[in-house]
């Protein structure tokens, strides 16, 4: 697996956790823990500014307008506006 | 600082929406950061699973809003202030000045962009180039450009050159009794690149830092995408008017508009009494610090040099004459890194082809760490001292 834009130690509990739901046993090994979902929401918010970050050194420059576009991200039929039936 | 405030805000307001969607095919998201978006959505087993997400993302994106306003609130009430420096004015010209370091060490010129500062040559106790040198042998004599007056206001690039850098090398080498080191940092290695063609005699020779030089690289850069915006901004101003440094700044921040956000953070999280966060502030303090460049020398530098690369094309007039690498006879030292994104390594040492005399130097750091960072010391000064004394 590749994660070079993960810092380490968050790529181990990621992958860690991964492992860990391979087998579950009830209910609740189903859902995730309170902890999971703060460890995965801080993951997501540290993926979501690299991803900028990334754009901006690819385009080598993101101004603030271009910023907003991309943030808009009103490419034709992907609404950014959505529900849990547009989760790919 | 509005802009970093717009930015920041705006990431992490959008990334509630970001999260609810979840397109990982989405054109929005980079191909560097898919593969990890996909693992951490298979842990997603459950409707529930989405939802506390949901909130959990929506509640830390406020959170890290919160900790960066914390981190600019606690950036504005720090008490650190720039100790005065040792420097005493030698020469004033108009409302540009020359600081002599003193002491009875060899004379050196130093130069520093017109954009930021000069005191980035000398930000602080152990972060400063001038004091380094200083301690082993040499005696800085540095640059300040600030702030323009009526008589700057009305010049061009060729006018701070030959108007300013001219009699500021004289009055160094009538202190050292002859010929002198010089340095030139960023736009200020342009500078000196013309002042040691046109000062062939007065230096002995000449350092240049990050100094952008062929500004028509394959390699695209950020200036080169920010001259057409520039242009434009430029064509409404008012004729004469000054370029505001907002617009310089808003390039800066347009290179990464993540990067405010992620050191405030940080900054928010560190102990106030450290050097660290005394070190923070003072950058910080020098990077929003500049004043407005005047019109002609906006022009020539977003239209000359970075749309049209008059330097890199052998077209670039100061005193009337195009300014040959050529004509620049003494050693030459071209430091620049490979990971700076203001001036990209390339046109930097585009010189080389040119100049009778050069050797290169990578100091392994950034366009603004490589002068005042952690390898600011082991990746700049002793390289450049150690040239020095060759």
């Amino acid at each position: 697996m590749v994660f070079d834009a993960l810092p380490q130690g968050k790529l181990c509990i990621c992958t860690k956790k991964i492992i860990l739901r391979q087998k579950p046993t009830s209910y609740t090994d189903f859902v995730m823990r309170n902890e999971e979902t703060e460890q995965a929401a801080d993951l997501f918010l540290t993926l979501w500014q690299e991803n900028i970050r990334l754009w901006a050194q690819e385009r080598d420059l993101l101004p603030h307008s271009e910023l907003a576009d991309l943030l808009r991200a009103d490419i034709p039929g992907h609404k950014r506006q959505g529900d849990a039936s547009e989760r790919s | 600082m509005g802009l970093h405030l717009s930015n920041s805000l705006m990431i992490w307001n959008q990334s509630v929406t970001g999260a609810k969607q979840y397109r990982v095919d989405d054109q929005f998201w980079h191909p560097r950061v898919r593969e990890s978006l996909n693992i951490l959505g298979s842990l997603m087993k459950t409707e529930e699973d989405w939802q506390a997400f949901h909130h959990a993302v929506e509640r830390q994106a406020s959170d890290r809003a919160d900790k960066m306003l914390a981190g600019i609130a606690k950036y504005l009430a720090h008490p650190y202030r720039r100790p005065e420096s040792m420097a005493v004015e030698a020469a004033r010209l108009g409302n540009c000045r020359l600081y002599d370091f003193g002491g009875e060490g060899k004379p050196i010129l130093m130069t520093p962009s017109l954009i930021n500062p000069h005191y980035v040559l000398d930000l602080k106790p152990g972060r400063s180039l001038a004091i380094f040198l200083k301690e082993r042998g040499y005696r800085p004599f540095l640059v300040h450009w600030f702030d323009p007056g009526d008589e700057e206001f009305g010049f061009g690039i060729s006018d701070f050159v030959m108007k300013r850098l001219v009699p500021f090398l004289d009055h160094v080498v009538r202190v050292a009794g002859g010929p002198v080191p010089v340095l030139g940092y960023c736009m200020g290695g342009t500078l000196t690149t013309a002042l040691a063609a046109r000062a062939q005699k007065q230096i002995s020779r000449l350092a240049l830092v990050a100094a952008p030089w062929d500004f028509d690289t394959e390699k695209p850069h950020a200036g080169k995408k920010y001259a057409p915006v520039m242009a434009e901004a430029l064509a409404k101003l008012p004729p004469g008017m000054p370029l505001p440094v907002d617009a310089v700044q808003t390039f800066f921040t347009s290179v990464d508009p993540t990067l405010n956000d992620r050191k405030f953070r940080k900054f928010a999280d560190m102990n106030p009494a450290t050097e660290a966060a005394e070190f923070f502030v003072a950058l910080e303090t020098w990077a929003n610090t500049g004043a407005p460049l005047p019109r002609q020398v906006a022009d020539e530098v977003m239209l000359g040099w970075y749309r049209d690369n008059q330097p890199g094309r052998g077209k670039w007039l100061v005193d009337g004459k195009p300014v040959r690498l050529s004509d620049v006879k003494c050693p030459v030292w071209i430091a620049a890194p490979e990971e700076d994104r203001l001036v990209p390594q390339e046109s930097a040492y585009a010189m080389l082809q040119g100049l009778p005399d050069a050797i290169a130097h990578d100091p392994g750091a950034g366009h603004v760490g490589m002068m005042v960072g952690s390898k600011a010391r082991s990746g700049l000064w002793e390289p450049l001292l150690k040239w020095l004394e060759e």
